[in-house]
């Protein structure tokens, strides 16, 4: 294996893997806000508020791996 | 016949830069279309808020309804979280301050003028200055070290006792109580490291999802230049509003942290 084919490999498996986390917790910060939204509506807007930014904060660990994907591509 | 590894695609990359462009340099100091650009946001948000806010009236206009809606939203979390008003009023200002500046730069991009304005072999003139990552973390650093300063002038020892808990360690009686005073005291350094991962988290949240969006256009503009990379700027407007929000409340979060902890140990 070249070491551009290493390359590759390397950027697309630290995307896939570092996708995981992210997608499992955003699906639970969904499902549970979906649950409080259900059993009180009339707080609806507030939760929604609050699980977007839950899930911005959620979701940084898979943004580390995708700025870490992009150095591999196009920085190294 | 051998085969052709080397595809179109890893031949000639899309154009996606870390570093901006440098216009001109004062010795060490490189000046960069990032820093350009930011001097047209700051000069942006200040002429269109002070013309917003010098025609404030009691009947008040569009724009004025949608800033003090903001505004409102955003006193509200303060004032929330500072136990003290007057602190929570003097704080206020540097958090819209921070929300304004990231929320334009985030939305620069797309904002009709930026792309066409060039300089040299078509390099543009200005870019998003937080897909620029010592933007992001010169506010990083801002924020933590700020929230640091305010709680030391609050009460010195108060604040370094809470990361240094070495008293406990001669107030002991016991072999027992002795060490675990000195397993708390090695617990709470590991705690300055934890500052400084603030750091590098808020400010590389802001970094990557920018430039994610900034890299994403590149691709497919080199890829597919019409039609498909539309929902990709729906989401990176979308991100790019999120993260100037969630930025300035996180920022918020680590200015008023450290004060209540000083607050609470009296």
């Amino acid at each position: 294996m070249d070491v551009e084919a290493a390359r590759l490999l390397a950027a697309g498996l630290c995307m896939g893997i570092g996708a995981i986390g992210p997608a499992v917790g955003e699906g639970i910060a969904a499902s549970k806000a979906l649950e409080a939204m259900g059993r009180n509506p009339e707080v609806a807007g507030n939760i929604f508020t609050n699980m977007i930014i839950a899930m911005a904060v959620t979701e940084t660990t898979g943004i580390y791996s995708l700025v870490i994907s992009f150095l591999i591509l196009f920085a190294v | 016949m051998p085969i052709n590894y080397q595809s179109k695609i890893i031949m000639d990359k899309p154009n996606v830069q870390f570093v901006p462009d440098t216009l001109f340099s004062v010795g060490p100091l490189n000046f960069s279309t990032g820093h350009l650009a930011m001097f047209v946001i700051v000069i942006l948000i200040s002429v269109v808020l002070v013309s917003i806010a010098s025609r404030a009236k009691l009947k008040p206009s569009r724009a004025q309804l949608a800033l003090e809606a903001v505004l409102v939203w955003f006193l509200e979390k303060v004032e929330k979280s500072f136990s003290n008003k007057k602190v929570a009023r003097r704080i206020f200002p540097l958090i819209m301050t921070m929300f304004f500046v990231i929320l334009v730069s985030n939305l620069f991009s797309i904002l009709p003028f930026v792309d066409a304005l060039t300089f040299g072999d078509g390099v543009p003139l200005l870019r998003a200055p937080t897909s620029d990552v010592s933007m992001t973390l010169a506010l990083g650093i801002f924020s933590v070290v700020l929230s640091h300063v305010i709680a030391f002038i609050k009460s010195p020892l108060g604040h370094l006792s809470n990361y240094f808990t070495i008293m406990p360690v001669f107030k002991a009686k016991n072999g027992g109580e002795f060490g675990q005073a000195l397993f708390d005291f090695f617990l709470h350094l590991y705690d300055i490291i934890g500052e400084m991962a603030k750091i590098v988290s808020i400010s590389f949240r802001l970094f990557g999802n920018i430039f994610s969006g900034v890299a994403m256009a590149a691709v497919f503009g080199f890829l597919a230049p019409y039609i498909i990379p539309m929902p990709f700027n729906v989401i990176g407007i979308f991100s790019g509003c999120i993260q100037a929000v969630v930025f300035s409340l996180l920022a918020l979060q680590f200015l008023s942290s450290p004060l209540a902890s000083v607050e609470g140990n009296e």
